[in-house]
Formats: structure tokens, C-alpha cells, sequence
């Protein structure tokens, strides 16, 4: 069983939290561990297995005194063979203005542990066929899970090559792309030579990319 | 008179020069329905026809099912259009449903819709890179192939309320041609449950 990823690839529904919470405050974007891919006969799908914890960073408003009640309802589509539908309203009461408690500190150091690190360097242009993403460094393999559906195919694979020092990584358009990327912006999940693996967010200008 | 015909003549050309780009003709098949008969696509050349990839038990199908794709599915039949979903769920995966149980199983979930086709070998899903349910295809009434993609543009709707504001991709692909105007979205990325394929 598995959920989606914000781009969930040839099928499937992202899951959505909407918040309920006090007046000025604000949540940000939902901030989704590093995918995997989950191939079934129709097609690649992008998510999450186990045990999913998603981050959402809340801004409260300035000088918020007392008991606080923040409301998320939260949305998903699980499948493996077969697909099920999931929901829950969750409810937290946090005492503002008091002493500062750090809670749950295990929970988010695992929930930081699954996010894509910080970024490295690498480049990104548009190619005759599809798009090229070079990193240099000494990675072994790689594959890059686009944000935006309609900019790379998730159902085509991506022929790695290293040359002249670096990785190369070939992608495909999606075949619902409308027109070439500016940006491409997503998370790349790199396999180094002895095995282990990092995952960084992207978010790289697309060189040649016409306007 | 002469000069009549001509400028008659000179007209058509200049529609058709500037007109739409041609569309890919519509792949033909023949498929067992629960009307117990097969049905060709060739049948309904003169109409213009839906293609609905169909999985009862697929949440997202459920969802849909909650009225709003009735409702769409009313109008299209006042407006003559053939709708024919199609099953291409393999036997033992989820949605799957045999000749003698679509017609009921659709009845029951109140769909209005000509034909409910049965393709449980996957081979029309995959000849129309059906890669979920629900996703929809909008034929013209000369067998071209308008539109293949995501049913609206609400893959995150939660209610039939939300769903109901929702953009719907056929019925926009749908007046467009209806108009003589260029389809604008012809191909919107599918969201819901992967299509059950055998594999």
C-alpha cells in the first residue's frame, strides 16, 4: 500500500491537508518526504510507503496568548492492487505565550531524516529529444522525480551516463507536456559508489528553454 | 453564376488552410457489452462519442459517481452523444466485472450511459494509453480523436459541491469543436486509480 507524492506520477491523487486555525494564522505548503516509484501495469506511480510524515510549517499570529486549537483534515488515496480512500480530522491544542516545550522531538527528527536535503550543484538543459541533467561528482546513478506532472514523463526510464566527470541523466517529456519548462523543480535521489543514497531538492533553471 | 461557384470555392479553401490541425483518427474495436451484443466504435460514426475508462470500486470513480458524473453523463445524452464506458479491469483485480453483472453494477451506481463495455484483457485501455480511472475520450462524428486525458481539472476535490466548480476537459473540448474552434486542451494529464491491467 502506498500514498501519493505531491506529483503522483501516471496515476493516482496527491494527498491534501486543509487547515482549520485560528484568525492570521497561516500553513505553508505541505512539505512531502523523498518519493519512490511504484511500478504496476499501468505505469509508474510516485509515493510513499509505511509510515508517511508530511511537514507543514505554521506561522501564528503575532502575539497569540493561551489555548490555541489547530484543525487539519487530511485527504489521501492508498492502492496496491486495489486502491482505498483515506481521511481524518486531526486536533492539536497548543498553550501559546508559555514556556517554550520542544514535544515530539523523535517524530520530527524522523519526519527531517525522510525530506530531501539541501541543494547541490547541477545543471539542467533542454536536448533535442527531452531534457539533460548533469552533476558532477563522482554519483554512480540517479533519478530525478519532477514536482510538475506535465513537464517529465515518469513512465519513461532515465538512461544515466557518466562523462567527463559528472552524471548525466536523460528525461523525457511528458506526453501531456503543452510546452518545455522553464524550471525544472522536484527532488533527485542519487546512489553513490558504495551504495548509499542521497535525495536533494531541484530547482534549476532549464538552459536552452526557448523565452 | 460562375463567379458564384467561384467564390464559394475560394472560401472552403481558405476555412480549411486555416482551420484546426488534423486529428489522429480514433483506434477502432469491438468489444463484448452488457447488452449482451459486440459493439464497434465504427457504429456510432455521424455521433460524436465518450469513452469513460470505468472501475466501480475505485474510490476516485465513487467520488465522481456522487452525482456529478450522472449529471454529466444526462446532459451528454440530451445532447446525443454516445457514451460508452469501459471495464478493463482483469478478472481477480479490483473493479472487474463480467458481461452478465455490468449493466447491473452500473445500474446501481446510477449511471446513464449507452453501453458499458467489457475489455478485460486491457487491450482497447492500452490502445488508448488509458492509464486510470476515471479517464475520458472524446471522439468526433468522423472517428477523430479530440481529447484523451483527466476528466476535470479537480484532482483534489473532495466533495460533489467542489467537483461541481471543476473545469470538465470534455465538455470544453467538446464546445470547441462544436464551434470550429481549436481545441485547447487536448491531452490533460489522468488522475485517480491505475487502470487494473492483467499486467
Amino acid at each position: 500500500m502506498h500514498v501519493y507524492w505531491i506529483n503522483p506520477g501516471d496515476s493516482g491523487v496527491p494527498t491534501t491537508v486543509r487547515w482549520t486555525l485560528p484568525e492570521g494564522w497561516t500553513a505553508g505548503a505541505l512539505r512531502f518526504p523523498t518519493p519512490q516509484r511504484f511500478e504496476s501495469s499501468s505505469g509508474v506511480a510516485y509515493g510513499h510507503k509505511g509510515e508517511v510524515l508530511l511537514l507543514t510549517t505554521l506561522t501564528p499570529r503575532a502575539k497569540t496568548l493561551g489555548d490555541v486549537k489547530l484543525e487539519a483534515d487530511v485527504s489521501w488515496l492508498a492502492c496496491d492492487e486495489a486502491c482505498v480512500p483515506g481521511s481524518t480530522k486531526v486536533t492539536a491544542h497548543l498553550a501559546m505565550g508559555g514556556k517554550q516545550r520542544e514535544t515530539h522531538r523523535e517524530v520530527l527528527a524522523l519526519a527531517k531524516r525522510a525530506q530531501p536535503t539541501k541543494r547541490i550543484d547541477l545543471r539542467a538543459e533542454k536536448t533535442g529529444k527531452g531534457m539533460l541533467l548533469t552533476i558532477p561528482g563522482h554519483h554512480k546513478s540517479g533519478y530525478f522525480f519532477a514536482e510538475n506532472g506535465d513537464a517529465v514523463s515518469s513512465s519513461q526510464p532515465q538512461p544515466n551516463q557518466r562523462r567527463n566527470g559528472a552524471l548525466e541523466i536523460s528525461l523525457s517529456p511528458s506526453e501531456y507536456a503543452k510546452e518545455a519548462p522553464k524550471r525544472l523543480q522536484g527532488v533527485l535521489v542519487l546512489t553513490n559508489a558504495d551504495g548509499t543514497t542521497i535525495s536533494t531538492n531541484v530547482d534549476v533553471p532549464l538552459e536552452g528553454a526557448s523565452n | 453564376m460562375k463567379t458564384m461557384i467561384l467564390a464559394i470555392l475560394a472560401c472552403g479553401a481558405i476555412a480549411t488552410a486555416s482551420g484546426p490541425k488534423p486529428y489522429a483518427e480514433a483506434p477502432s474495436f469491438s468489444l463484448p457489452a452488457s447488452s449482451g451484443k459486440d459493439v464497434s466504435l465504427s457504429e456510432y460514426k455521424g455521433k460524436y462519442v465518450i469513452l469513460e475508462w470505468w472501475n466501480h470500486q475505485c474510490p476516485v470513480v465513487g467520488r465522481h459517481y456522487g452525482g456529478n458524473m450522472q449529471a454529466f453523463q444526462k446532459k451528454m445524452k440530451a445532447e446525443d452523444v454516445v457514451w460508452l464506458s469501459i471495464c478493463s479491469s482483469a478478472p481477480g483485480k479490483q473493479g472487474h466485472v463480467t458481461v452478465a453483472e455490468a449493466g447491473k453494477v452500473m445500474e446501481k451506481n446510477g449511471g446513464v450511459v449507452t453501453e458499458v463495455l467489457l475489455d478485460p484483457d486491457g487491450k482497447v485501455g492500452k490502445l488508448y494509453n488509458a492509464k486510470t480511472t476515471p479517464q475520458m475520450v472524446l471522439i468526433s462524428p468522423k472517428g477523430e480523436l479530440l481529447y484523451n486525458g483527466a476528466i476535470d481539472n479537480a484532482p483534489s476535490a473532495r466533495t460533489t459541491e467542489e467537483a461541481a466548480k471543476a473545469e470538465n476537459w470534455v465538455i470544453k473540448a467538446l464546445g470547441q469543436h462544436r464551434k470550429g474552434e481549436a481545441i485547447t486542451n487536448p491531452a490533460e494529464r489522468p488522475y485517480g486509480c491505475g487502470v487494473k491491467y492483467a499486467q
